[in-house]
């Protein structure tokens, strides 16, 4: 499979410590790969940095390629033109904004490679919205905020999408459902990077799974391949009968 | 004596109050960007106002525009210079560098426009109408109209339209914005732009109503901060009726205390206010 982004040697430091320490990793087009690790291993740092972005004041340095062009260097708002689309973790919509201003700010690019979105096709996909379009996204649920930002971000026709900790917050029988609909997501053509805390479930879903340990990736196979190895067995999945 | 010429001059007052406010208030709540030479981009808009009309014969109406053009042109080039800061959103600094900005128009103003009072020749200043026992003149309407119409037509666009949503989602969060692929650093520029072009409209229309000096910018940002704070830092609606509140405030006060102490009065005012309900007057 010929790869959609590739990322190589990719290196980020916050003022002196080091957040990532040379990481290569590839999305296929149509593929679903999620990334694992405990906290502060540098997963939220990795999907930020394929994205050019930082909440904080990181630098990066290594190859990040979409489709073979070179986007290290690029700004945030110039990458979102380009395909690569994040969903952040923890506050990923404009809270003073309603639903429907939440969706109508990202309009899909004229040239969209992507699926173009319209509003109702979100309200398609996300079918509790509709109901909600003029309530102020502050007074959401953590669920429907995720289904806005989730939707803010198909809007924006990505070729990847990028969604980091989609699950936060949202009751355990919930997590299962957000990751089919990201699977459903990925079976109409969209690459999906994933950074997810529950790793039992992202292994049902996903085609391929790194496993990120203090800036470094430690192991990554298939979703079969990584459901036995024994570090996931030992650390996510309730030891190796899980 | 009579309350109703005062509560007239009062809202006339505080239009022009509630006017040059709209600006920064724009700049504070979708840039949190303050400008300390926004009183200076005032002055200099009356000043362009005046020239245009005594050097160069253009009639008052089409001086006003030109006025506006000169400044947002003026505006723009402050805003790229000061980019970097912006982006770091450097308060101090900013603060600093706008002040700097000031003191540099202050006084190119001053070398071109010479250090003499000097009257914008507008046909509205002359013309007398009454209201019951209050006097009134056609200009002090044009202020009146000026703010509502600019009060109005900020708040459509902030709320009813892409620019608007544009600009309230930088507002809020101008990291995340960049992930629905705004650029922040253009929202930054046209915000400021904009806030310079209105103080110079504020300046084209309020200032026939006395003499104007090279000097005049300091006491109007002075006047400005104090509307944008008590109507709660970057409520649109807040600074409109802070503004014409204060107008009415100092017009009475001026009448009924003394002139002499209405800009303390003003600000014993912003002093209590701030002390009870640090936000100021907004409500949300």
């Amino acid at each position: 499979m010929s790869a959609l982004l590739e990322v190589s040697d990719l290196r980020v430091r916050y003022g002196h410590s080091t957040a990532l320490d040379g990481v290569d990793l590839t999305v296929g087009e149509g593929e679903l790969v999620a990334v694992a690790g405990a906290n502060g291993a540098g997963k939220s740092t990795l999907v930020n940095a394929v994205a050019g972005w930082s909440r904080g004041r990181a630098t990066a340095t290594g190859a990040v390629r979409l489709d073979g062009r070179e986007l290290a260097g690029m700004a945030p708002h110039r990458r979102t033109k380009h395909g690569i689309v994040l969903v952040p973790e923890g506050k990923g919509v404009f809270e003073q904004l309603t639903v429907e201003d939440n969706l109508r700010l990202v309009q899909p690019p004229k040239n969209a490679v992507g699926k173009r979105y319209e509003i109702e096709d979100i309200y398609e996909v996300f079918p509790q919205l509709p109901d909600r379009s003029s309530a102020r996204c502050s007074t959401l649920s953590g669920g429907e905020r995720q289904m806005v930002a989730v939707g803010r971000a198909l809007r924006a026709a990505p070729r990847l999408l990028i969604l980091d900790e989609p699950s936060v917050g949202l009751a355990p029988r919930l997590v299962l459902t957000v990751l089919r609909h990201v699977r459903d997501l990925v079976r109409g053509g969209l690459s999906v990077l994933l950074v997810e805390q529950n790793v039992k479930a992202t292994l049902e879903v996903a085609d391929r799974l790194y496993l990120l340990e203090r800036g470094r990736v430690a192991g990554s196979g298939t979703a079969s391949e990584m459901r036995g190895d024994e570090r996931i067995a030992a650390a996510y999945l309730g030891g190796l009968t899980g | 004596m009579n309350v109703v010429p005062q509560l007239v001059n009062g809202v006339a007052l505080g239009a022009g109050y509630a006017l040059l406010a709209v600006g920064w208030t724009v700049l504070l709540s979708a840039a949190r960007l303050v400008n300390f030479a926004h009183g200076q981009l005032y002055m200099l808009g009356a000043f362009v106002t005046w020239f245009a009309i005594s050097s160069l014969g253009v009639p008052y109406l089409a001086a006003i525009p030109i006025a506006v053009v000169v400044v947002a042109v003026i505006g723009l080039v402050m805003q790229l210079l000061m980019t970097r800061l912006v982006l770091q959103q450097n308060i101090v600094s900013l603060m600093l560098v706008t002040l700097a900005f000031g003191y540099l128009i202050e006084g190119g103003a001053a070398s071109i426009f010479g250090g003499n009072p000097e009257i914008i020749d507008s046909p509205f200043r002359g013309h007398n109408l009454t209201l019951g026992s209050a006097r009134f003149t056609e200009q002090d309407v044009l202020i009146l109209v000026a703010a509502l119409v600019m009060y109005a037509g900020t708040f459509l666009v902030l709320t009813r339209t892409k620019v608007g949503r544009v600009v309230r989602g930088v507002a809020e969060d101008p990291k995340l914005a960049q992930l629905y692929g705004i650029n922040a650093a253009k929202v930054y520029v046209g915000v400021f732009v904009f806030a310079a072009a209105s103080a110079a409209l504020a300046g084209a229309v309020i200032a026939p109503r006395s003499p104007i000096l090279t000097s005049i910018g300091f006491q109007e940002v002075i006047i400005t901060f104090l509307v944008v704070v008590l109507g709660g830092i970057g409520s649109i609606i807040g600074s409109l009726v802070v503004g014409l509140g204060l107008g009415i405030f100092v017009a009475l006060f001026g009448a009924f205390a003394s002139p002499a102490y209405s800009t303390a009065a003003a600000f014993a005012v912003l002093l209590v206010v701030l002390v009870l309900r640090p936000e100021g007057f907004k409500t949300r």
